[in-house]
Order: structure tokens, then sequence, then C-alpha cells
């Protein structure tokens, strides 16, 4: 596996490579953060002017409190789900119908050792992006606080340091979650297109529109826990359960995506 | 198991669904050896290849590669090197980036990269990304990466595939090359012309099943073909029912000639007695010949054979 997560890993930290991702991660977070600080209130709202549910937009007070610096990476990153998604679901699937994979297990024949390495470095390179994101979150709030009239204070307290760390924690355990998802359903479906569209019909209409006519499946569907996990817990679905359930399903996935490609002739 | 073998394979057999694609295959490919593997498209050469690399699982049968089991590919792969169907990279990597990331992979010395780049003629093209390798190029990128770890056995599935004649002649060469550091290739193609120069050793096979394996030489060399041509061209009737009556040899008549097909050793005897046959019958025959099978005509007539 580690040869495997070496290699991986090596795909990424070209210079080139990194330069984009770096470029992408930075615009993003303090595109986000100017965002979130203009339009912060002093009272919660749901983002269309209407009162708050589910999902909150920072209000002021949030962001003037000892999380304040993350609270834009974390608004962001509840919305980044689908994103890392469809990023990974097209990373595995393109191993198949590109055939790359055949030529991987030529060189490590150990199936289940390769998804795993591969998963691993993968997630290594994530979790290093989503640093980077918070670091840029954090440095772009300092910077707008003063002209959006926000204290900065509690920012450098020890319970900041903690609340920046969950804030980061939690974003990891969502980005691993979508991307064992994402890595299931590519290994599953193996066509770009097809495991893309399953991915972002279930996320989007289908997660969204039926969680209106019915709550209690904010506690069941993977994505809304997820979000339920960014956002620290909602009425619907506490942190505890969401992490619980998550972790669930991310051990059905994996054990899934593993057992099939055990299983499955590499014909292409 | 046989250890002077590097592929031993008995009863081999995969199924798609009802399609039967290796039919109960039993060949083996002594140590050593440059064996070509022949047979038409679709006659089972890629999924024979995919088995024994562990790619693609069997439906019954058993084997060894380099006298480790087919069960587990692990044991042997490290001591393998291959390239199956098209050449599969990242398009966004160079050449060098991929075959140093395989290189990791495979736990083998990333150092050996620029020679093996070099070898196959891409040592100043190892930068350019591999999405921009012609046909060519990616074919002999594929090969560099076979080569990694100087494996005991090389597996090269149809390596000519999509080249043109001079990439074809260099890529005989590059094989060419390579048989002679000793180790055992093993290499596919729907051509026998493509093989018939480099290699020592046949297997052919169609519809899954074997036709023949054994040295190059022993493969068409046994076959003769004698043609019988008639003055009268409406005597070829007469001719082809006098001729070789005992029905132990293959006739075959075509708009102006007969065509006998024996083995080498008989095929004095049998000209003698057409000829003599034909002159009892009245038929004078303007032309008798005898004709050693090349490779390629006695691989269609193995083929077509098979077929009927």
């Amino acid at each position: 596996m580690n040869r495997v997560f070496q290699a991986e890993l090596s795909k990424f930290t070209r210079r080139r490579t990194i330069a984009i991702t770096a470029g992408i991660v930075v615009l993003a977070a303090v595109a986000m953060t100017a965002i979130v600080f203009s339009m912060a209130e002093p009272t919660a709202t749901d983002g269309f002017g209407g009162p708050s549910e589910g999902v909150l937009r920072p209000t002021t007070e949030d962001l003037a409190a000892p999380g304040g610096g993350a609270e834009a990476f974390s608004f962001a990153v509840s919305f980044t789900g689908i994103f890392v998604f469809v990023v990974f679901t097209a990373n595995w699937a393109s191993e198949f119908s590109r055939a790359t994979f055949r030529t991987l297990l030529l060189a490590q024949p150990r199936r289940g050792l390769l998804l795993t390495g591969k998963l691993g470095g993968l997630l290594t390179y994530a979790a290093a992006a989503l640093a980077l994101g918070l670091a840029a979150a954090w440095a772009a709030g300092l910077a707008l606080a003063p002209g959006a009239d926000i204290s900065t204070d509690q920012w450098f307290t020890w319970g900041a340091l903690q609340e920046n760390a969950g804030a980061y924690l939690n974003a990891v355990i969502g980005t691993v979650a979508w991307a064992c998802y994402g890595m299931a359903l590519g290994v599953l479906v193996r066509s770009i297109p097809i495991a893309l569209a399953i991915g972002i019909v279930w996320t989007g209409p289908i997660e969204n529109i039926t969680s209106d006519s019915w709550t209690g499946v904010a506690g069941v569907y993977p994505g809304l826990l997820l979000r339920a996990i960014a956002a620290g817990g909602t009425p619907d679905a506490s942190y505890v359960h969401a992490l619980t359930v998550t972790a669930g399903y991310v051990a059905l996935a994996v054990a899934a995506a593993v057992i099939t490609f055990r299983r499955r002739d590499i014909v292409n | 198991m046989n250890s002077d073998l590097a592929i031993e394979t008995q009863g081999l057999t995969k199924r798609f669904g009802g399609h039967v694609a290796v039919d109960g295959l039993s060949i083996t490919v002594p140590r050593g050896a440059v064996a070509g593997f022949v047979g038409p498209n679709g006659a089972g050469k890629t999924t024979t290849m995919g088995m024994l690399l562990g790619l693609v699982g069997r439906s019954s049968g058993s084997g060894h590669v380099l006298g480790e089991s087919l069960s587990d590919p692990s044991r042997y792969l490290g001591r393998v090197g291959a390239s199956v169907e098209h050449p599969a990279f990242y398009a966004g990597l160079s050449g060098r980036e991929n075959l140093r990331l395989l290189a990791t992979v495979g736990g083998h010395d990333a150092a050996q990269v620029p020679a093996l780049l070099d070898l196959v003629g891409l040592g100043d093209r190892g930068e350019d990304r591999f999405g921009r390798y012609s046909m060519g190029m990616k074919q002999r990128l594929a090969v560099a990466a076979a080569l990694l770890g100087d494996p005991e056995l090389l597996i090269l599935d149809e390596p000519t595939n999509g080249l043109d004649p001079v990439a074809i002649h260099e890529m005989r060469r590059l094989i060419g090359t390579l048989a002679e550091d000793g180790r055992t290739i093993f290499v596919s193609s729907h051509q026998l012309s493509e093989l018939e120069q480099t290699c020592d050793w046949l297997v052919v096979i169609d519809h899954g099943a074997l036709l023949f394996e054994g040295p190059t030489t022993e493969f068409g060399a046994r076959e003769v073909s004698i043609t019988l041509v008639p003055q009268h061209l409406e005597d070829l009737g007469r001719l082809e029912r006098v001729v070789c009556t005992d029905g132990r040899h293959a006739v075959e008549r075509d708009d102006c000639r007969v065509k006998v097909t024996c083995a080498e050793e008989q095929f004095r005897v049998i000209a003698a007695e057409a000829n003599r046959a034909a002159a009892d019958e009245g038929i004078v025959l303007v032309e008798l010949r005898s004709d050693r099978m090349s490779l390629e005509e006695r691989y269609l007539e193995m083929v077509n054979g098979a077929a009927r």
C-alpha cells in the first residue's frame, strides 16, 4: 500500500499541479470569505433574507467568536462536498475507462492494496488542500474583518485554535466520506458520465426535494448527513448521529468498492 | 509443473455469460523461448493473457507462470513484464513520469527509467506528455513499462497493433533485441507473418482452443501442396476425382487447378501417383508442381479448417 500511496501522491506533487490546486483553493477561500463577511448580518438568515433553517449563514457574532476565522471555511466546505464527490467519482471511473487500472494491476496485483493505497494518496492531497483553504480563509478573514467592523480578538485564543481544528476535522471527515462514496460509485459503475449522473442526481434533486417533504431523511441521506457534520449538527440530525451513520456508510462504500474490484475482470 | 516451462496451462477456460472465450486451453511455453501467440481477432489471445496476468478470473482450469500457480499472481508478477491491449497510461503525465510512477508501484528502481526510454527509442521524448504520443510511441512506452524490473518473462499483446510498416519493423527489431538477453517472450498477434521472423515457438489458437503448439520450424514445414494443372480446363472435375482416391489427403479444386496437400515425406509418392492417374485417364498435365506451404498459408488453412 505504501508504494501505491507514494505513487498516487507523486501524481499530484508535481509543481504545476500543486500551483494550480493552490491557486484554485486560495482563490475560492478568499472569494468565499469575502462573500461571507460582506453578507454577514447580526441575525442568522437562510441566505435569501428569510429566517434561518438547517445550514446557517454566519452572523457577525459568529465571525467575531473564537471560531470566526474558520466560519467562512466551514460555510464553503458545506457546499463543496458535491465538488469533491464529482472529482473523486470521475477519478475512479476514469481509471477504468482509460484502462490505467489495468496497467497499475500489472505492477501491483493485490487489488485491495491498490485501491486503498490510491484512496490514501488522494485523501492526503485533499487534506493538504483543505488545510491550505482554512489558512487562506482565516488570513483573508483577518484582512477583511476591520472593513466589516468585526473584532478578531477572539481569533487568537486557545479556544480559537480548538474551533479551527474542529472545523478542519469536520471538513476532512466530509471529504473522506464524499471521496469514499465517489470511489464506490466509480468502481461499481466504471463509466464517468453514468457515475456522475447518478451521483449528481442523487445528491442534488433527490436528496433536496424529498427532504423538503420528509424531514426524517435528514438523518438518513448521506449528503444531508455530511452537511450536518459540516455545520456541527442541525436540528434534524445531531452531530454524533450524523457522524455515526456516516461512518457506517463509509465502511459500506469502501467494502463494496474493494469486494467489487477484487472480483471484477479487467477486460478493457 | 515443469521447471523448464515459463508458461504452462491445463484446461484453461473463460466464459463470459454464455460465450466461451477460452475453451480448455492447454499450452506450454519453454523458458528462454520467443513464443508467438497467434490467432484471428477474437480467438481468445487477450483473454488468455489476461488470465495469465491475473486481470481476468478463470472459469476453470489451472496453470503455472514461472513455476508459480495462477491462483496467486502476486507470487510471479514481480518477475513478469506485460503490456496487454492498447497502451494505457496517465495522459497528463510525461512518459518518464508514467514510468517512474509504475516503478514506484511495482517496487522497482526508478533509476533504470532513462535507460529504458533510450532502449525503446524514447530517450529524447521522455518529457513529452503521454497524451501527445503517437501510437508507435505509446506502444514503445508500453514495452519500456513492461521491462521495469528486468523481468524474466515478457508478455506482449499485439505490440504492433496500429503501427505503420516502419514502426512495425522497429518493434520487431526491439523484440529481437530483448530476446537476446535470454528472457522468455510471449507475444501475440493476429498476423503470423509478424511473428515468424522473430519467434522460435508458436502457439496457435482459434475460438479459444489450441490448434498448434511447438517449434516454429515444425509449423507448416511438414505440409507440401502439389498443384496439378490440366491442359484442358474441362478435365478439372475428372482430375479431382482420380487423384488421391484414398481420401487421406486434402484435395481442393479451383477454376484452373487441383491442389493436393500432404505430408512432406509423402509428396514424391503422391505426386507420382497423381501424375500416373491423370495419364491413365488420358488427362494431359501442363503443370505439376510441389510447394512447401508458407507459414501464413498453413496458418490460414488451419484457422479456416477450424472455422469449418
